[in-house]
């Protein structure tokens, strides 16, 4: 997933995504999301229940949103880690959950 | 890149794999895939999209095919759907 780089924030994010059981690399916060994709996804973890979700906004910081998809080889925000594991985007979310497969995730 | 074409690739990723693409716009660029395959068990759905979008990288890069929505199924979770 992640290649040999000279970046420093590219080990950030991977500490981040160690560091917290839920994270969202999103534009704005939970509370405050700035983008249609970024909300769904947001609302979506709520719906599997998760209480705390640790939302970082790649819109105040450039750099870092580099570095992430340095990390993920994915080319767009939001993106949803659980438990250390880069899960993908808003559609997959919606579907893993549709499909119950987040719940069995985050439970697991 | 036509609806036959983009099959008959996604086709390629396995034995066994069966596809099912929806041209959403009518113009070859905007698609919508059903990917069916065995090689898919076992594997988070991130990690199943990643393969298929291997498969028409090229395309995708150079802006021939815009956009990709897709759905994967192993072949038994495609049954029980």
């Amino acid at each position: 997933m992640s290649n040999p780089t000279s970046n420093p924030l590219v080990s950030k994010v991977e500490e981040l995504t160690k560091a917290n059981p839920v994270i969202i690399f999103m534009k704005g916060t939970p509370d405050f999301p700035q983008c249609g994709f970024s909300n769904r996804a947001v609302q979506v973890l709520r719906a599997a229940g998760v209480d705390t979700i640790k939302g970082v906004d790649v819109l105040s910081d450039e750099p870092l949103w580099e570095a992430l998809e340095e990390f993920t080889q994915w080319p767009t925000v939001p993106q949803i880690f659980i438990k250390g594991k880069f899960i993908g985007g808003s559609d997959i979310v919606m579907e893993m959950y549709e499909r119950g497969e987040l719940q069995e995730l985050l439970n697991a | 890149m036509t609806p036959a074409l983009l099959k008959a690739r996604l086709e390629t990723l396995a034995t066994g794999t069966q596809a099912e693409v929806n041209d959403l716009t009518g113009t070859g660029d905007h698609y919508q895939a059903v990917v069916v395959s065995p090689v898919f068990e076992g594997k988070l759905m991130i990690e199943q999209h990643r393969m298929v979008y291997k498969l028409v990288q090229s395309e995708i890069d150079s802006n021939e095919v815009h956009a990709l929505t897709l759905k994967t199924y192993t072949p038994q979770q495609f049954q029980k759907r």
